[in-house]
């Protein structure tokens, strides 16, 4: 792969691309969104026309805000959302950087641009924001379990069957897809893992049914209540970058297959250009079940029923998973 | 009964030094006091400006981690002063004015005005008239309870179903524009019967707009009641007891939810719901059992707009023939009614609840007095008591589920 | 209750405090009609609060409507609505008690223990009319703004009525 050096120097493209891929999805969500409700919804490229607009407008802080975080903040999550970009396998091929554990540390890099968001609400001074960073707080302690039992599952079925590979490294993920690793009760536990993370992408991403931290009916934008201009548009990348990020994360865990290899494309360009469209095709069912879907069919729900749900049958969902992964482990090996 | 709800006066200010209505009057004023003095509970004002609330009303609450403690209601965003203006016109102008007090429920206002000065000057409707009113009402009360369950869908989150309804609720926008001219203010009702007339030729359209709700009927319940996201949004939520309905003179589909059998059209039948026999609908009817909470709220409202299609459909298959309007010329009318002296009630059912309209009169052209009670009027101070031990999440679709 | 066995009640209990009554007839529907009636009963000032509480204890969980008034000459008149049997199909009637109330006398007891819901009707009478409801438990005001001018009572008629504030934009600014 590429020196360390060299990817550094990559890091503004995958920055770009992420943006602008993040971007192009959000807007086919909108749209996918409005046909499922009867409506025709805006154009594709509404979200660069809003980014546009948004970073022309002016950049109000409130009085009482806590001016260095507060600015600071939108920054740091767009910041944590491309970091997020170089860990994960991207267009069919390997992450920029690679590392032995490095789906521990997406994990955590993932939860960034949330806590970005929760001391940007409570730096904003408004009673709005300050509920907002609440829930988002507690939204965050809620999905975190469900999300990191799939991931350990993930890794330590990699890391039973292929001894030789580092289990949490994304890469080997890549190399050995689960599926091929298990027989019937894993494939079982695998698709209730699958579900479950499928399920924690709305929480994780703050979108309905649990946007309880934006909530625009209840506590006006929540977090986001005092933003605007450019602040607010790096919130909107960020937002968008890190949905990019969440559907790649689950199609490298769970869906690794790559396009190139499986077609036997011999030539370079056709078969890199054969794998980056696989792989946003996949990308694209991850977000239409994760966000879009869930979006349009589920109404919000209060922060103590999404503690519930994620606490009680999303964990109690991804633990029974664990343990049909476990019982195939300790029966058929 | 009277006694669980205690107004309490507070040394503690929420932002005007004044009292306020206490909302936990089931728990002791001790934790009350305490909870305003202590430092973890702030105050959120909810409107007169915010995204959840569509009229300049100002919902204060004192906060305490996600629960309401206390909730104060403040109403002087807008007075328009209609009834002033009014006792400077003449009845057939005060008809404009009174069209005006509420955009949705218009024909409600216009026809409780009417019925007002009708009782003071003793004019006759025609017949044919009382059933062209009640089906403009009632193709009202359809329009008005579609565009509420749009706005309730949305406080919970839920657009889909926002955007479903609202798209249903084009359906009658339509026909009321064939029948009266406009899609929401329509200028149907004037003293005496109603200004114009439903031909034949819009019978079928009538029927056909009545089927076509019919038709969805089961859809919306599907949506609406059959949604467990709902039902965990709005079961147990707001909920406003029978004993409290009654106290603090709850009306229309508020009270109903309640358990409160009351509905003008079956109490005081005018127009003619006298010729139906219209009973009030509660959650008994629909669900089998009354809570009184946000969810009932929504069933009764749902039941109703199907009751609303039967009655227009029966109105418009056993409609009268005859005049429309006892006096067509709008100067007899007045020269009428400059001879008339006394005070009035008109009152109706619109689709929120009592519309009451007093009128006086004593011979001048203008009225002496005229005194309008909107629906939401009495049914403002159930919100009080419905935020007991409510959620931030809450807020939105209590206030909402009375349709203020 | 019918009407007349509420009216003949009333008027045993109260005696000479009731001023005038009479029972209002109106007939109105489509094919078949239905006679609404309403009381009208004026009562003396020292009175009204017995005549409330007769009224509530006829007739439990009464439904308040509204207050309405006028005010002619020297005398604001201050009309109670209350309704019976609501709830029973066709048998709802209306009865208003009205009040004159002198100038020098613009006082009433509050009935918001009786019939709580009367609270917002009784602090708009309050701003409105400029009556003191004695012992009201939310005195504020509720539809009118802090900042409307104090003394200015918009449903009066003389001069303290709203006049003065109407701003004619047809006329130039003097």
């Amino acid at each position: 792969m590429i020196g360390n050096i060299a990817a550094l120097a990559i890091v503004p493209v995958a920055g770009v691309a992420g943006i602008i891929f993040g971007l192009l999805f959000k807007g086919l969500d909108r749209v996918l969104g409005a046909r499922m409700q009867a409506r025709v919804g805006p154009p594709l490229l509404q979200p660069f026309i809003d980014v546009k607009k948004l970073l022309m407008k002016e950049n109000i802080v409130p009085q009482n805000a806590v001016a260095w975080l507060f600015n600071a903040a939108p920054v740091a999550a767009l910041c944590a959302s491309i970091a997020l970009l170089l860990y994960i396998p991207l267009f069919g091929s390997g992450a920029l950087l690679e590392g032995s554990g490095d789906m521990v540390l997406v994990v955590y890099l993932l939860l960034l641009p949330s806590l970005a968001m929760v001391a940007g609400g409570f730096a904003s001074g408004s009673h709005y924001a300050t509920v907002g960073a609440q829930r988002e707080m507690v939204a965050m302690l809620s999905y975190e379990f469900p999300l990191a039992i799939a991931v350990v599952s993930a890794a330590w079925l990699l890391a039973s069957k292929a001894i030789a590979v580092q289990a949490f490294s994304l890469a080997a993920l890549s190399a050995f897809p689960l599926w091929s690793l298990v027989g019937t009760l894993g494939f079982v536990g695998l698709a209730v893992l699958l579900a479950v993370l499928l399920f924690v992408m709305p929480g994780e991403l703050g979108k309905a049914p649990f946007d309880v931290a934006e909530a625009e009916t209840e506590i006006a934008g929540g977090v986001l209540a005092e933003y605007s201009g450019v602040n607010l548009a790096l919130f909107y990348l960020a937002d968008a970058v890190k949905s990019f990020a969440m559907a790649a994360i689950i199609v490298a865990i769970f869906l690794p297959w790559n396009a190139t290899a499986m077609l036997s494309i011999s030539d370079m360009w056709a078969g890199a250009a054969a794998g980056a469209l696989f792989f946003l095709a996949k990308v694209f069912a991850v977000m239409f079940a994760g966000n879009t879907f869930m979006r349009i069919a589920l109404a919000r729900l209060r922060i103590t029923q999404v503690v519930r749900v994620y606490w009680g049958y999303a964990s109690a969902a991804a633990l029974a998973g664990l343990l049909l992964i476990a019982a195939e482990l300790v029966l058929v090996v | 009964m009277k006694g669980q709800w205690c107004f309490m006066a507070e040394k503690e200010t929420m932002r005007h030094g004044k009292q306020r209505l206490d909302t936990g009057a089931g728990r002791g004023d001790e934790e009350t006091m305490q909870h305003a003095k202590g430092g973890t509970s702030f105050t959120i004002s909810i409107g007169p400006v915010h995204p959840a609330l569509k009229e300049p009303i100002q919902l204060d609450f004192e906060i305490e981690g996600e629960k309401v403690k206390n909730a104060d209601l403040r109403l002087s965003q807008a007075h328009r002063g209609i009834e002033w203006i009014g006792t400077n016109r003449n009845p057939i102008q005060i008809l404009y004015l009174a069209e005006r007090i509420c955009g949705i429920c218009n024909v409600c206002h216009t026809l409780s005005f009417c019925r007002a000065v009708e009782s003071i000057a003793n004019i006759e409707v025609p017949p044919r008239a009382q059933y062209i009113r009640t089906v403009t009402a009632e193709l009202e009360r359809i329009h008005s309870h579609m565009l509420w369950a749009g706005v309730a869908a949305h406080e919970l989150g839920f657009d889909s179903v926002m955007h479903y309804t609202w798209r249903a609720r084009e359906k009658v926008l339509d026909t009321i524009e064939i029948l009266t001219g406009n899609r929401v203010t329509k200028g149907m009702p004037t003293i005496g019967g109603v200004r114009r007339d439903f031909p034949e030729k819009h019978h079928k359209r009538i029927l056909e707009t009545v089927g076509f709700y019919k038709s969805i009927f089961g859809k919306l319940q599907d949506m609406l009641l059959h949604d467990p996201v709902i039902e965990a949004r709005t079961r147990g939520i707001g909920v406003l007891k029978k004993e409290e309905a009654l106290a603090l003179c709850a009306v229309g589909p508020t009270a109903r939810a309640s358990g409160v059998k009351r509905d003008v059209r079956q109490d005081e039948p005018y127009a003619a719901y006298c010729d139906l026999g219209v009973r009030a609908i509660t959650p008994k009817e629909v669900l089998g059992e009354v809570h009184g909470d946000v969810f009932d709220r929504i069933a009764v409202r749902l039941a109703e707009v199907a009751q609303s299609a039967d009655i227009i459909e029966h109105c418009v298959r056993n409609i009268p023939e005859g005049k429309i309007v006892f006096e067509e010329k709008p100067i007899k009318v007045l020269a009428q009614l400059r001879g008339a002296q006394g005070e009035g009630i008109g009152r109706l059912e619109a689709p929120r609840g009592e519309v009451f309209h007093y009128v006086k009169m004593t011979g001048q052209e203008a009225p002496y007095a005229w005194k309008v009670k909107a629906p939401t009027y009495s049914n403002l101070l159930s919100i009080l008591p419905m935020m007991r031990e409510a959620q931030i999440a809450d807020i939105p679709i209590i206030a909402a589920s009375i349709d203020p | 209750m019918k009407p007349d066995a509420v009216l003949k009640d009333l008027q045993k209990k109260l005696g000479a405090n009731i001023l005038e009554a009479r029972i209002a007839e109106h007939a109105e529907g489509g094919k078949k009609k239905h006679v609404a009636k309403s009381i009208w009963v004026k009562v003396g000032k020292s009175a009204f609060k017995d005549a409330v509480a007769e009224l509530c204890k006829m007739h439990p969980n009464i439904y308040f409507a509204v207050i309405s008034g006028c005010q002619e000459g020297d005398i604001v008149e201050l009309n109670y609505h209350f309704s019976f049997n609501y709830a029973e199909p066709g048998e709802e009637f209306f009865v208003t008690l009205k009040v004159a109330l002198p100038k020098s006398g613009l006082s009433l007891p509050t009935i918001t223990n009786l019939v709580p819901g009367a609270l917002i009707s009784e602090r708009e009478t309050q701003e409105m009319f400029g009556v003191r409801i004695e012992g009201i438990p939310d005195p504020r005001r509720i539809f009118l703004d802090d900042g409307f001018p104090q003394g200015v009572f918009p449903w009066r008629r003389d001069e303290t009525g709203p006049q003065k504030l109407v701003k004619k934009i047809n006329e130039a600014d003097e």
